[in-house]
Order: structure tokens, then C-alpha cells, then sequence
């Protein structure tokens, strides 16, 4: 790696410095070494100022940038777990890609050799067989080695020396322990197997009683054959695995998330006991992995190869317990809708009745000022003919002959029409109480069927241009009241 | 008007013959490299940071290609500031075999593909005759 320095127009934004604290949350995360910490973590940095800057180009302001490009790198357990992945020695593919690399390299292998599924070899060389692949280019394509019947354990080591530009290192002292020398063969009676059920063959042809077993493990620079056991001994290390989106509960109709207790990290530790080699833990007895839930992490001691399948299960519990929220979220988002239709339609139907008891309450009122008018009219018909039937009263311009005949024509129609007159009083009387205790009942109603105004300011100022009494205005400025309570 | 047909989907070993091939001409870093594929892909093919970076770091593990280091800085800078790093990527002999074998088993496999399908209508080559 060289480190060179050149000068080129950057945009950096500083202020805060959202993107340091960003990476200082999710560098210690990824849990690989710290030399490849600090360089995935400048790689990031770099990237994320650089988009940053492109986005602020485009007119977003640097606190909306910033967030895109961080959002960009989508959820940051779900990332670290993408860079171990890429990072991790696969063994139980590695001799799957071993297998490859030779195919690619086309050189053929006296007895050993690696062809595909449907491609014929063309011809043979070393009086054996040819190297010939069709890789699928959706990375799924099988390779099928042929020429393994017969074939010893040295043989096939051997020829990985031969074929690959990437020396070899057997540890036949370990391998000694599960029955396996140069010289064994490999034993097995097909001469062609896709690569990778060749190396599930060997490792379930070379388990001892123990469970040990042929692994393989490559880096760019060395090929390695040993037992699982010594792998797993030598790769053992600590290192968080980030629980948090399993323990919390997701934010659903606003409610934050519920703080994760230690019996949630329990949970979910059990379970990846349950899942990943079961009888390796130490808690049940033991000797290969051990572990402690801190927050919403598992602190786990335990080889490489078990990192992996632990974050592998982590992801598929993530994935299951995404889609189970997302399935809750769709069922309270269909139990809101189904609400506010009901609301919805309750509100309908109670506009309705609200207008209806509204029209209602218009005719009373009207039906309050006529009977008010005719009783003022009772009134003012009674007082007249009581004051003009009075022995003494005269009018002024009237002679004593025309107040005699005045006071005779109206002591008459008081004793006539007065009794009739206060027969009606009395009726008008009891029609306008019922019709006032009718609107009363019906404006309690209204008020409490809707908060919405009864009547309108407009309403109430039509109603006042008609006449309307004291006591019905009264009455409409308690309504009012009531709306404004 | 006719549906278009569905952008074709990016799968891992795609995704990493774009990466190859976007390096095989001139060294290149992770954010150049996103651009550029959405770039000629007209925006079809996006190959975001979530995925670029991993797969970079697998290409980086296998010897696929060889990466250098250089200091970024602003125009405007103090001499002395300190810039920030920037990770160059380029193909290495083992990615350019890689690249190569990866072109053949493409246009193998398209060839195989083709095969199998009919022959264009006389119509849509007059159309763009």
C-alpha cells in the first residue's frame, strides 16, 4: 500500500462533525481488527464528505446532506455484519473456491481435474482429464471435480500446490489424530463430485468420535488442511454482537421503543445457543464458546467460524423480526384506517342529526316569537279596554259626552271580550312554556351532539332582525355560551 | 403505452464484474466508482455504499485488487492542514484474470442464452434501420 498526497477541490463540512460522531457509533461495531477498523473507517469518512458535498451542490442544506448520506449506508448492525462477512476466512466454502481458482488457472491435474456440469471435455492430457468451466454469471454456477476415485489425501493436497499460486500447508501430525496420511485415500466410490458435496464427503468420511474433523482455511497468501479443533483454538476471540434491533420494540403509532431488559438479551442468547453448535457452550457443559449479555450486546469468546454463524443467525432474527413488525405495523395501520372510517362515518351521522335537531330548533324559535307576538297582543288588547273602561279616565280632545259613551262601549267589551282574552292569555301561556322547555330539551340535545355552533352568528343576527324577544335572545347568547364552554 | 420492461437486478457476482471492469481501465475510489456504474448504467444499475464497501473489502482479501492511499485536501487549505484519506483501488494480475474469466463466462453464458431466442421481428429492426 503506497500513500501519496494530492491537492483536490473539497467541500468538507465540519461544523459538529455529525459523520465523526456517526463513525465513532459504528467502527467499534464492525469488531475487526483495528488496523482494518482504521481503514474502513477513513474509506467511510471519505465517501461520506464526498457525498455530502455533491448533495450540498445540489441545494440540500449540510445537516439534510449529511443525514442522506449516512442514511444511504442503511442500518449500521446490518453493515458491520456486511464487512465481517466479507472479511471472514470461509472455511466451509474454502475448499469449494480452491477448487475454482484451479479451474480458472485451466491447468490440468494428471488424475485430478475439474470440469462443468455441461460442458464436454474436450480432450484429455496426461492420458487423464481436462480442466474445462462454465461459471454461471449469477455466481451460483456448480463445479464438478472428476478423477477421485483412487485418489489419496496427498494427492489432492498436492495438487492445489500445483494448480493455485498459493503455497500449501498440511498438518498431517493433526490429521494423524482422525486417520488421515498421505497415503489414505480418499474413499470414496464416484470419480465426479460438485465441489462442495466433495468436501462435505471428506469432512463426514475423516469426523472422529469427537466430532473433530478435516477443515481448510485460505487467505490470500496460504492454503491451510488441519482439524476443525486447531482452527477453532487459534481463532478464538471476543467480540460484541449488537442485539439491540431484536430487544427493542420498534416505534409504533409514536410510542417510543420500550428499554430493553436483560432477560430480552437472555432470550435471545438461548436461542443462538439453541442454533449454533449447541453443545459447544460452556454454560451447557462446554468447552468452545462462552458468553455475557451487556445492554443489547452479546459479549461472546468464540472462534471465527462461530462469529459467523452467530451474526448469520442474528441476521436471520433481524430478518424475521423486521417482517414481524412490519406485519404489525400493516395491522395497526388497517385498525387506524378502520377507525377513522368508523369515525368518520359517526361524524357523518351526527352532522346529520345535528342538522336536523338545527332545523328543528329554527322552527321553535319561530314558533317562541309568534306565540310571543300573540301574547304581547293579549296583553296590550287587555290593558287597553281595562284602561279606557276606567269611570275617570278621559282622552284628551274628548267632550263629556263622547267619554261617557267611550267609557260604556269599552266597560261592554271588558266585560265581554276580557274573560275570552285572558282564556287565550293563558293558553299562549302554556303553549309558550312547553314550547320553551321543547327547545331547551332539543338545544341540550344539539350541544351534545356536535361542538360545532348551533346556530351561526348570521343565524342569530336574521333571527334578531325578525323581531325576535328579549327572552329568545336570551336564550340563543346562553346557546352561544355553551358552544364557546 | 407499454410497460417498460423491469431494471435488471444486481446480483453479487455483477456486481463485482462492474467493479472490476470499472477499475480495469484507471485506478478508481469507492465513491468514483458508485457514480461511474450509475453513471453508464443511465442509473439503472445503482451499486450503493452498503454493498460497494464489503464487496471492495472481499476484492481487497482475495488479491483481486491492489489499493494506495492518497491525502485529500481542499484548494483553499493551510498547507499544513492535515487532509483526509482517500483509498485508491486497482486491479491486480489475479483481478485482471479474474475480470477475464468472469467476461468469457458472461458472454458464454449470453451466447448460450441467445440461443434460445427467437430472432427480432422484421418490424423492430426496420425500426431502427
Amino acid at each position: 500500500m503506497t500513500e501519496t498526497t494530492r491537492t483536490k477541490t473539497d467541500i468538507r463540512p465540519s461544523t459538529q462533525d455529525p459523520i465523526s460522531r456517526w463513525l465513532d457509533i459504528f467502527i467499534p461495531m464492525t469488531g475487526l481488527p483495528r488496523a482494518r477498523q482504521t481503514e474502513i473507517r477513513a474509506e467511510l469518512d471519505d465517501h461520506l464528505r464526498a457525498r455530502t458535498a455533491d448533495l450540498m451542490i445540489t441545494g440540500q442544506p449540510e445537516p439534510e446532506a449529511v443525514q442522506q448520506a449516512v442514511n444511504e449506508l442503511g442500518e449500521t448492525a446490518h453493515l458491520a455484519r456486511q464487512f465481517r462477512t466479507a472479511l471472514k476466512p470461509k472455511r466451509n466454502t474454502l475448499m469449494h473456491t480452491a477448487f475454482i481458482a484451479a479451474a480458472g488457472a485451466a491447468i490440468t491435474l494428471g488424475a485430478f481435474s475439474l470440469t462443468s456440469h455441461n460442458a464436454a471435455a474436450p480432450g484429455h492430457l496426461h492420458g487423464a482429464h481436462t480442466t474445462e468451466q462454465v461459471t454461471d454469471p449469477s455466481g451460483q454456477g456448480a463445479h464438478i471435480i472428476t478423477g477421485l476415485r483412487g485418489q489419496t489425501f496427498g494427492g489432492l493436497f498436492d495438487s492445489f500446490s500445483e494448480f493455485t499460486d498459493v503455497p500449501v500447508l498440511v498438518y498431517w501430525d493433526r490429521l494423524e489424530k482422525v486417520g488421515i496420511d498421505r497415503d489414505t485415500e480418499l474413499g470414496l466410490d464416484v470419480d465426479a463430485l460438485p465441489s462442495h458435496l466433495l468436501y462435505r464427503a471428506l469432512r463426514e468420511r475423516t469426523e472422529s468420535i469427537d466430532g473433530d474433523t478435516l477443515a481448510v482455511e485460505d487467505t490470500p497468501d496460504l492454503i491451510e488442511f488441519s482439524l476443525q479443533s486447531h482452527f477453532d483454538r487459534r481463532s478464538v476471540e471476543i467480540r460484541p454482537h449488537d442485539i439491540g434491533d431484536l430487544v427493542y420494540e420498534d416505534k409504533v403509532q409514536g410510542q417510543d421503543g420500550r428499554r430493553a431488559t436483560e432477560a430480552d438479551g437472555l432470550g435471545i442468547l438461548r436461542s443462538i445457543m439453541d442454533l449454533v453448535e449447541s453443545e459447544s457452550w460452556k454454560e451447557r457443559g462446554g468447552d468452545l464458546i462462552s458468553a455475557r449479555v451487556v445492554g443489547t450486546s452479546l459479549i461472546i469468546e468464540a472462534p471465527e467460524r462461530i462469529h459467523s454463524r452467530i451474526d448469520e443467525v442474528i441476521e436471520m432474527m433481524d430478518a424475521e423480526v423486521q417482517r414481524y413488525r412490519e406485519a404489525r405495523q400493516r395491522a395497526h395501520a388497517q385498525a387506524a384506517e378502520a377507525a377513522a372510517a368508523r369515525a368518520a362515518e359517526s361524524a357523518r351521522q351526527r352532522a346529520e342529526a345535528a342538522e336536523s335537531l338545527r332545523t328543528e330548533l329554527d322552527k321553535q324559535v319561530h314558533t317562541i316569537v309568534m306565540l310571543e307576538a300573540r301574547k304581547r297582543s293579549a296583553q296590550d288588547l287587555i290593558n287597553e279596554i281595562r284602561t279606557l273602561s276606567q269611570p275617570f279616565n278621559r282622552i284628551e280632545g274628548e267632550n263629556d259626552e263622547q267619554a261617557k259613551a267611550r267609557r260604556a262601549e269599552y266597560k261592554e267589551r271588558r266585560d265581554t271580550e276580557i274573560p275570552g282574552l285572558l282564556i287565550e292569555l293563558d293558553r299562549i301561556n302554556l303553549e309558550l312554556e312547553d314550547a320553551l322547555a321543547y327547545r331547551a330539551t332539543t338545544r341540550d340535545r344539539l350541544i351534545g351532539l356536535t361542538t360545532q355552533p348551533i346556530l351561526s352568528n348570521e343565524q342569530i343576527t336574521q333571527r334578531q332582525q325578525q323581531g325576535m324577544t328579549d327572552t329568545d335572545q336570551g336564550q340563543l347568547g346562553s346557546v352561544r355560551n355553551s358552544d364557546a364552554d | 403505452m407499454a410497460t417498460p420492461p423491469p431494471t435488471p437486478r444486481l446480483g453479487p457476482s455483477h456486481a463485482e464484474l462492474l467493479v472490476l471492469a470499472t477499475i480495469a481501465d484507471a485506478p478508481s475510489y469507492g465513491y468514483a466508482i458508485s457514480r461511474a456504474i450509475a453513471a453508464k448504467s443511465e442509473g439503472d444499475f445503482t451499486l450503493g455504499p452498503a454493498k460497494l464497501y464489503p464487496l471492495l473489502a472481499k476484492l481487497e482479501k482475495q488479491g483481486l485488487v491492489t489499493t494506495s492511499w492518497e491525502e485529500v485536501k481542499s484548494d483553499t487549505a493551510d498547507d499544513n492542514a492535515k487532509g483526509r484519506r482517500r483509498k485508491w483501488y486497482s486491479l491486480s494480475p489475479k483481478g485482471t484474470k479474474r475480470l477475464e474469466q468472469h467476461i468469457d463466462a458472461h458472454r458464454r453464458f449470453t451466447a448460450l442464452v441467445d440461443a434460445f431466442l427467437p430472432e427480432p421481428s422484421r418490424s423492430s429492426r426496420g425500426a431502427t434501420a
